[in-house]
């Protein structure tokens, strides 16, 4: 979330359409507000996150809140006031601005403690994920909210880790994706290993933690792509699909390379991200 | 459960500690009493407040539709958990960002502390 957050009250003055929330996330918990009422929500071209809950006043229900989610798949018509001259039914009052934060889990301070990540030699990299909301202030008969296949060309890797002698870590976002392409190239004049996981947040610090009378929100990591060791000048493509693998919050790439004279990043991927089942 | 010593490690726990609220039928008056406690801290004219302060509308609107009863469903645990998390990594967050200060953000703690653990 970018401090302070941009302001539809500005598209509204300077006579547009629509107002776009098109941010970088920092936190799991950012949550976006909007003083202007609209006709529609629907997620944006360059979303990474794909569902979205909408928060808005509704006098009618619980503490005079509502809700729905949108997704790529499901935007939402209809008009939606923004009641700021009003408040939600909280014990100190908060005005009833239309809400909205990402539904899908995400959280940077996620490590794959499960499949051997040491914070010590390790390094891990994050593609922060964007969040892309189009608030319609014009009645619409229907939206289509089609994403675009994101596209991401990697091609700094510290396959040594940190410390020379650790494994390289990459993780990229996944939600909602069903098809994808990862072309992974070994650049280095020594032998790469190559491994991708998908992987599926759970809301808990230890994935380790042993099984009690208490419910545990658990991190599963699923291997995709099994550790594939690339010669020199080798090139390995892997084809994702939902209906075969699963669908995921993140794809993790792992890249462990024996030895390296000197600096230098030899691991290069290529990966192409879908919305359209293969 | 001991308290969380940070909001991290709070937000990392709130499934847990949800779960153990919602096994003994105390889960809607965990979130209530937990808003009315938090939400002092956080007045909504400050607008640097709102990124926790905003949090709280849903987690009031979730506890008000609570049945009395014991009769909690799991969505509403996964609901409930999910709500208290998102609200400690944004308290973290912001608090990083230094748009709250630090007694505020321990005052998040608190509130967690008395009411979800």
């Amino acid at each position: 979330m970018s401090y302070p957050q941009p302001s539809s009250n500005a598209a509204v003055l300077g006579g547009s359409d629509f107002f776009r929330l098109n941010t970088r996330l920092v936190s799991p918990g950012d949550i976006y507000e909007s003083e202007q009422g609209s006709h529609a929500f629907a997620i944006g071209p360059d979303s990474d996150i794909a569902n979205v809950n909408v928060f808005y006043y509704d006098p009618a229900s619980p503490a005079s809140m509502n809700t729905f989610q949108i997704s790529p798949d499901r935007s939402f018509v209809g008009t939606v006031n923004s009641r700021v001259t009003e408040n939600y039914q909280t014990p100190s009052p908060i005005p009833g601005r239309v809400l909205f934060a990402p539904a899908d889990l995400y959280n940077p301070f996620y490590r794959p403690t499960a499949l051997g990540y040491s914070n010590v030699n390790d390094s891990i990299s994050f593609i922060t994920p964007i969040l892309d909301v189009v608030q319609y202030f014009t009645p619409l008969p229907s939206i289509v909210p089609q994403r675009i296949d994101k596209t991401y060309e990697i091609e700094r890797v510290e396959a040594r880790g940190n410390a020379g002698n650790g494994v390289g870590w990459i993780v990229v976002p996944a939600w909602g994706r069903k098809s994808g392409t990862f072309l992974f190239k070994n650049c280095y004049t020594v032998d790469l290993d190559v491994t991708l996981y998908g992987v599926k947040l759970g809301i808990s610090a230890n994935q380790s933690v042993a099984p009690s009378l208490a419910f545990i929100s658990t991190t599963v990591e699923n291997t995709l792509m099994a550790l594939t060791t690339q010669i020199p000048g080798d090139t390995t493509l892997y084809t994702y699909r939902m209906s075969v693998s699963g669908q995921y919050d993140y794809f993790l790439m792992r890249y462990e390379a024996a030895s390296i004279l000197g600096t230098g990043f030899g691991a290069t991927t290529h990966i192409i991200l879908s919305d359209d089942a293969l | 459960m001991p308290p969380a010593a940070n909001l991290r490690a709070a937000a990392n726990a709130s499934f847990l500690n949800c779960s153990n609220q919602f096994a003994v039928g105390a889960l809607k008056t965990a979130l209530a009493d937990f808003v009315t406690q938090g939400i002092v801290d956080f007045p909504d004219a400050v607008a640097n407040n709102r990124p926790v302060g905003n949090w709280f509308v849903p987690i009031q609107s979730l506890s008000t539709s609570m049945n009395a009863s014991l009769a909690f469903t799991l969505s509403q645990l996964d609901e409930a958990a999910n709500l208290v998390f998102r609200i400690c990594m944004a308290g973290d967050a912001i608090q990083t960002a230094g748009l709250i200060t630090a007694p505020q953000a321990a005052a998040l703690l608190a509130a967690y502390n008395a009411n979800i653990v």
